[in-house]
């Protein structure tokens, strides 16, 4: 009887650690555990951009949350750097990049998913291998390639590079978005008598446009966020993206505390628009990666 | 309105190792009615995808009238084509999708709406004209579809087994509407379906097709009434024909179909099979026309009744172990586990080779 009883606790046990909200609880430990790892520099960046600029370097931790908001590093950062000029020259490029790649990506794409012709599927894997190729491996030969081309310390160059990476990955995103819409549209439309440029203006076009979003936004903050090429293409200071410039400002002053306390402010202000625009995009951007996890 | 004529069509699409479509020569005169019958993977979808244009064959070649379209791209060959899943445009009113076929024509905005609202209202969407396809059901997505098909006024409408979407209820409503349609169109309608009761009712003319050939052509009577082989004999009619397999067997002056379930008096059957008993055939018979009397000549135990109302059919095994479906009045009183006789009337009977399946002329009574 007592054996019985001991077998039954055991398995209710069993059952009980199974049970769905348990794992749930589980699950959700490990998921605010990884938020917590991940989100952890940008918390501090921002803690640390609003601590007095005194006690910047301290090390007790009583002090890592501002007693008040102290915005003085905000200012003093505003104030004596360039921040708003290289944030406009970085708006530039971002923007620029971002027309730039969905243009060239929207109709590859579709001519990738959708068209029938010689080297397709050559087209597709070099696309994605292009990608996997880490930027550094890039840097040297793109820069001769610019400074032949007399291009380097230009936007335009900048521009073209950041294409580079940011072509090939909005083309993925679009590939994916394009395979959900049904051919049947299409054959639609070419029955109905319109031509191919007329199908994709017509039909395909204004049914991508949460996909041309993902994918601009995806291409807005890489170029956004893109440091080692802007390091090494552009020399004069007034040319510098955001990125570029605060390293560039912050790393050639002495690092005593009140420049550190303006470096995290810095940070905070130029990764803003990131931010922003992720938070407003959140979910076509989801939906361009489910898309691309689930079909891709 | 334009005749379409298929010569010697085939297509294999790339990576398939069978043909879609084989050697397909089809000709449909104007103003018919001509639908396109067989099991899924038959070539049915293709050989209408490549009137349309959106497959190009391998070989043979396609007239639309007097015009040979091989190589002409969609656009220009003049077909409506109604789609499976309607494949409306989502992002325009039921007034932009009728609309659409206009607009790439080149009409003024005006024009195009007046079209499109007399349309709207020959379907009965007056009504719903600026709203989304995303807010309609189905049947009037369907009609939307139809509408987008009828307001250019093409030569030939093509339809990829539009009503499969639909309730039993709507899909019975929109038979009818498509017959009328096109009888008011005069135009010539090409239409797929894998439903036999579909075929039957709709087409002037049906084409019957398996394997990527085409097996059978002829009113919906001939092709119930005399199928050409196995296939087409199955394939139409529910429940499906029955098949006794055997060989001819003269004997006493009367010719016997003998099977290892079933043997069977064969009156004045065809000479010229009876003399041969090598030879393997087939006896088919539709459920509805053989007929119970007391004094018929095979004996059938009950499986199975099936009350449809209009129908009954019953199901049953004779002592040998032979399965027979057999169509009986509605109104009599069986039950399963009765034994009942019942006689296949000479003008009943299909004979077919059992080897390649083709049928053997018909029983002369």
């Amino acid at each position: 009887m007592s054996a019985l009883t001991t077998k039954e606790t055991t398995s209710s046990t069993v059952s009980w650690l199974r049970s769905p909200q348990v794992k749930a609880m589980w699950l959700t430990l490990i998921a605010m555990l990884a938020i917590l790892v991940i989100t952890f520099p940008f918390v501090w960046i921002l803690l640390s951009s609003l601590r007095s600029v005194e006690n910047f370097l301290s090390l007790d931790l009583r002090d890592a949350l501002p007693r008040s908001l102290d915005f003085t590093s905000y200012r003093l950062a505003l104030q004596r750097s360039d921040l708003f000029l290289w944030m406009g020259n970085s708006l530039f490029v971002a923007v620029l990049t971002t027309c730039l790649s969905l243009l060239v990506s929207a109709p590859a794409a579709f001519a990738l998913t959708r068209l029938r012709f010689r080297g397709k599927d050559a087209a597709s894997i070099i696309l994605v291998l292009s990608y996997a190729v880490p930027s550094i491996m890039l840097a040297i030969p793109l820069l001769v390639l610019l400074v032949k081309m007399r291009l380097n310390n230009s936007f335009i160059g900048l521009i073209l590079v950041h294409a580079t990476f940011t072509i090939p990955f909005t083309s993925w995103i679009l590939q994916d978005f394009y395979r959900s819409i049904p051919t049947d549209l299409e054959e639609a439309g070419y029955i109905d008598g319109a031509s191919l440029v007329r199908v994709l203006w017509h039909i395909i076009l204004p049914l991508s446009i949460p996909g041309l979003l993902a994918a601009g936004a995806y291409s807005f903050i890489l170029s956004w966020n893109e440091f080692l090429f802007a390091l090494i293409l552009l020399n004069s200071y007034d040319s510098f993206t955001a990125p570029v410039g605060v390293h560039a400002y912050f790393t050639a002053r002495g690092a005593d505390e009140s420049m550190w306390a303006q470096l995290m402010a810095a940070s905070v202000i130029v990764s803003l628009p990131s931010v922003l625009l992720f938070a407003y995009f959140q979910r076509y951007l989801i939906a361009g990666f489910l898309k691309g996890a689930v079909k891709g | 309105m334009a005749k379409i004529e298929l010569q010697n069509i085939s297509k294999t699409y790339p990576r398939e190792a069978k043909p879609a479509v084989q050697d397909l020569t089809l000709h449909i005169p104007d103003g018919q009615f001509v639908v396109l019958l067989g099991p899924s993977g038959c070539g049915k979808s293709t050989t209408l995808r490549m009137i349309a244009g959106l497959e190009e064959p391998d070989s043979g070649e396609i007239k639309i009238g007097e015009l040979r379209v091989n190589g002409v791209p969609p656009q220009r060959r003049d077909t409506a084509f109604v789609f499976q899943n309607y494949a409306l445009y989502p992002h325009m009113t039921v007034a932009q999708n009728i609309g659409f076929p206009l607009k790439m024509r080149g009409l003024s905005a005006q024009a195009i709406r007046q079209r499109a609202e007399e349309t709207g209202r020959v379907l009965g969407l007056e009504a719903l004209l600026d709203r989304y396809p995303g807010q309609l059901s189905g049947g009037e997505r369907q009609r939307v579809a139809l509408g987008r098909a009828i307001v250019r006024d093409p030569a030939v409408f093509l339809f990829d087994e539009p009503l499969s979407n639909l309730d039993a209820q709507l899909r019975g409503d929109m038979r009818v509407e498509l017959v009328h349609l096109q009888r008011r169109l005069r135009a010539t309608f090409v239409f797929v379906t894998h439903d036999q009761v579909e075929a039957m009712t709709l087409a002037d003319v049906i084409a019957v097709m398996s394997t990527g050939v085409l097996q059978q052509l002829g009113t919906p009577e001939q092709i119930y009434q005399q199928p050409v082989n196995l296939f087409v004999a199955g394939f139409i009619g529910s429940p499906r024909m029955n098949f006794i397999e055997g060989n001819l067997i003269a004997q006493d002056g009367m010719t016997f179909l003998k099977s290892d379930l079933l043997e069977l008096p064969v009156r004045k059957c065809l000479p010229d099979l009876a003399a041969n008993p090598q030879a393997r055939i087939i006896l088919g018979f539709r459920p509805e026309d053989a007929q119970l009397t007391p004094t018929g000549e095979v004996e059938l135990k009950l499986e199975l009744i099936e009350a449809l109302g209009s129908q009954k059919f019953i199901y049953g095994r004779t002592s040998q172990g032979q399965q027979l479906v057999v169509g009986v009045d509605p109104k009599s009183h069986l039950a399963v586990g009765d034994v009942v006789n019942l006689t296949i009337p000479p003008d009943g009977m299909h004979f077919f080779d059992a080897e390649t399946g083709t049928r053997l002329s018909r029983h002369q009574a």
